[in-house]
């Protein structure tokens, strides 16, 4: 579904460039869960902004069901990537605090022109159910806990129904059981065998649990595939430490 | 109390596991393994020596039973007594030990290496990364903390996950080290 060959980005890091990805290759089939590991400035945003077509590489190619990105026009590019590809990013500061989440949501749907407003907020209240903030519809963005916001991003990006889709490095919650609530929605998202997800976290907790596990350090991409043999631990309880 | 002043960190850990239940060395320590997690492995034998010790305190108290194999020897038993508990209050309570352990036989390698054996050490650095990967990634499932039983285990848990992470944010120090290094001999 998804071939990254040969990529290469680099930045100017002064009088010389900086190569934050160097080489990078990797392919996801329809239905695959990757994450992607890293330190905070390792170029996981980087990577994902190219996938996304947001930004381009130095070298290397992006294809996406067979279709190789820098290959289509712009304007048919954007299409492509709008009717194939979310991305949702978690910055919260922005002029948009006053906006209903309604809006907020509904509106992702609606820039393809052809969604009316009525169905695009009967589609946001659907997917605001799925990811468990239904009851935050009709509030305004800047009334949203840090949990209930990610959702809400994460909402947003599910309404298109996007066959891959990318999330760059959720924010941690302070409250362990809130985050693995969220934990456990982030997993939930690759049960679709149409969706393929890639997420990016600089959170090695969130990162191991995905199915597939890619880590990025400095410019360099490497598969850190699970052993076949996995002890459980804490194993089960014996009769004896029951009491 | 003296002897729970000891630096040997498996006698408070083993009167707590006495406490939840009675049981042979070989099961208590396989329990203590199953609570603290990786790393907390020990010989039957090791366990057994700081029982009878314990007994000799008064700490614990043992029996012979017999065994649920046939033909083989009877078994001694360690259970709590009325003392275990406050021994293991004592032992919550005591001062850690003023040197936490870092010790791994990679950083000795690192450190002992000379230039000659920067290869090896990017070898074992790669192998070093997959291991850890692996060792946590045995711990992936968070516990539930409504509990406080679920609570320990995810604690457990944790500590191997943090811990692993942090040695792999070093392996990460010590390859980027060396690559500059090399950049610079060459240069």
């Amino acid at each position: 579904m998804l071939e990254v060959s040969g990529l290469r980005k680099a930045f100017p890091d002064g009088s010389r460039k900086l190569a934050v990805l160097d080489d990078v290759s990797f392919t996801l089939a329809a239905g695959d869960f990757a994450a992607l590991y890293g330190k905070r400035r390792s170029g996981k945003s980087t990577l994902l902004r190219i996938v996304a077509g947001l930004d381009v590489p130095d070298r290397g190619s992006v294809r996406i069901d067979g279709n190789e990105l820098t290959s289509l026009p712009a304007d048919q590019r954007a299409r492509f990537l709008r009717d194939r590809v979310a991305m949702t990013c978690f910055f919260f500061g922005g002029p948009d605090r006053n906006r209903l989440v309604r809006e907020h949501v509904a509106m992702a749907q609606r820039v393809d022109g052809r969604t009316t407003g009525r169905r695009a907020s009967r589609q946001a209240r659907e997917v605001l159910r799925d990811v468990g903030v239904q009851e935050c519809y009709e509030a305004p963005l800047r009334r949203l806990s840090l949990g209930e916001r990610i959702r809400v991003e994460l909402a947003r990006a599910l309404i298109r129904r996007p066959r891959l889709l990318l999330v760059d490095d959720p924010p941690p919650l302070h409250s362990p059981s809130e985050g693995n609530d969220l934990y456990e929605l982030l997993l939930s998202l690759g049960s679709n065998a149409e969706r393929t997800v890639l997420l990016a976290s600089s959170d090695f907790d969130l990162a191991q649990r995905a199915p597939r596990l890619l880590r990025l350090s400095a410019g360099d991409l490497r598969a850190m595939d699970r052993e076949a043999t996995v002890v459980p631990f804490p194993m089960p309880k014996t009769g004896t430490d029951q009491a | 109390m003296d002897w729970m002043r000891s630096p040997s960190v498996w006698k408070g850990p083993v009167l707590a596991i006495l406490v939840d239940g009675p049981g042979h060395p070989y099961d208590v320590s396989t329990r203590v393994w199953q609570r603290l997690g990786p790393g907390w492995r020990q010989p039957a034998k090791d366990i057994y020596r700081v029982l009878k010790e314990a007994e000799s305190l008064g700490l614990a108290s043992s029996t012979e039973q017999p065994s649920t194999t046939r033909g083989s020897k009877p078994l001694r038993v360690y259970a709590a007594t009325d003392k275990t508990p406050a021994a293991v209050e004592f032992w919550m309570g005591q001062p850690l030990p003023p040197e936490p352990d870092v010790r791994s036989s990679l950083t000795a390698r690192m450190i002992l290496s000379r230039e000659q054996h920067i290869p090896l050490m990017h070898r074992a650095l790669d192998e070093q990364e997959q291991l850890l990967v692996d060792c946590s990634r045995e711990h992936d499932k968070p516990f539930p903390t409504d509990t406080y039983s679920g609570l320990e285990k995810e604690l457990a848990r944790k500590a191997v996950v943090l811990q692993m992470t942090a040695w792999m944010d070093w392996v990460e120090f010590a390859r980027a080290t060396l690559e500059d290094f090399e950049t610079k001999r060459r240069a």
